[in-house]
């Protein structure tokens, strides 16, 4: 994965107060041809009512 | 090829009875050893505690149930118990490596090694019935040295300090990576799958393990107090990103202000493993449909699959909106 290339890009959305536009890292991405990367952003979930089972399923049981 | 829908491998049921074929394969061991393992297994987090996910268990069941299309019996649990204890020495070391050994430690060493031994010992008797028993062994073992090599990666790099992104990501795809691959693969093949099948199944066990891995990772990087991975200087993927963008050092005494809690958010650490994390999740989505497509039974693990994501559902919305514009 082009875990380099993804840094570059977010570098490249940051705006001047310091906050990310998904919209041009998304097509940063694209234009790099990272369609992978792209659609991940795309696809990151918005907050919502989902049941956070974090808490429930927390920092006890790691993955490692 | 046309399969029924298994029993819930996950349920109360056959998380009981996959705790009791642990204790069954743990009784094999001498009594010197054994209360001790049985109390370690006992701890929060590992197997035999009510609590515990059993992760590893319970992805062997589902990916049991997948293929042969039957409720769990004697050599699912079988499976599972081997591939569960191994995790649990894999779990264990990890947690040797973060606290340097002291005479406990020591101790908590061998009984990792043990756990290995009777994961082994487990794994043989699932293997006994299958197609090919020596091949489905063979593939135990190399399989789960890709974990090792991970978590040796994982320790080389905290200790020589100053690891690239790829290397970080390279790491967590060998340690957690390599077990759900391990896990799902051996699996599908004490139940019977055919090689493509099996390698679908690995790719499956791979991705979630990577995806709840790298999560785990993000819910660590900035913990409260000493144990947070920014304060031990780890080499994970948010850990070496926040570093690399000239995040501040932790103090001396490991303790984590609010100045530096500001930063790695403001970093941009927890948006760039998410989007590396959804990546992970989207592969393994992918290969559950192709699993369907050849028919197995995936019922089971897709619900797996969900459990991991809804659990992860809060820590990736998070780091979408603390950022975005």
């Amino acid at each position: 994965m082009h875990v380099a290339a993804l840094a570059e890009a977010l570098a490249g959305s940051r705006h001047a107060d310091g906050t990310i536009s998904l919209h041009q890292l998304d097509s940063l991405l694209s234009r790099a041809g990272l369609e992978e990367l792209a659609h991940a952003v795309a696809a990151l979930p918005e907050r919502s009512g989902l049941v956070d089972q974090d808490e429930s399923d927390g920092p006890k049981h790691p993955w490692f | 090829m046309n399969r029924t829908a298994p029993s819930t491998p996950g349920s109360d049921t056959m998380l009981a009875a996959l705790r009791q074929k642990i204790l069954e394969v743990l009784a094999d061991l001498p009594p010197t050893i054994r209360a001790d393992l049985v109390a370690l297994l006992g701890r929060p987090g590992y197997v035999l505690h009510a609590d515990a996910p059993c992760r590893a268990g319970v992805l062997a069941l589902e990916v049991h149930a997948a293929v042969s299309g039957q409720p769990p019996g004697r050599t699912a649990l079988l499976t599972a118990a081997a591939v569960e204890l191994q995790m649990e020495a894999a779990y264990l070391f990890d947690e040797v490596a973060d606290d340097p050994p002291n005479g406990r430690r020591c101790e908590d060493l061998a009984l990792a090694i043990a756990l290995l031994t009777a994961g082994g010992t487990a794994a043989v008797d699932a293997a006994a019935d299958c197609r090919d028993p020596s091949a489905s062994l063979r593939r135990f073992c190399t399989a789960y040295g890709e974990a090792c090599a991970g978590q040796f990666l994982d320790a080389m790099l905290q200790r020589r300090g100053a690891a690239s992104l790829e290397e970080a990501l390279e790491a967590t795809c060998l340690k957690s990576g390599g077990l759900g691959g391990f896990i799902a693969g051996f699996a599908a093949r004490i139940a019977g799958a055919d090689e493509e099948g099996v390698a679908l199944f690995e790719r499956f066990g791979s991705s979630t393990f990577t995806f709840g891995q790298l999560l785990d990772d993000m819910r660590d990087a900035c913990a409260q107090g000493e144990l947070s991975d920014l304060a031990q200087h780890k080499a994970t993927l948010p850990v070496v990103f926040y570093s690399q963008e000239g995040g501040s050092p932790v103090g001396l005494d490991g303790m984590l202000s609010q100045d530096i809690h500001e930063t790695y958010e403001s970093s941009g650490a927890p948006l760039y493993v998410a989007i590396v994390a959804q990546v992970y999740m989207s592969r393994a989505r992918r290969d559950l449909s192709l699993l369907a497509r050849r028919a197995y039974a995936v019922g089971g693990l897709g619900r797996f699959l969900k459990s991991v994501e809804l659990g992860a559902e809060e820590i990736l919305s998070a780091a979408r909106v603390r950022l975005v514009a």
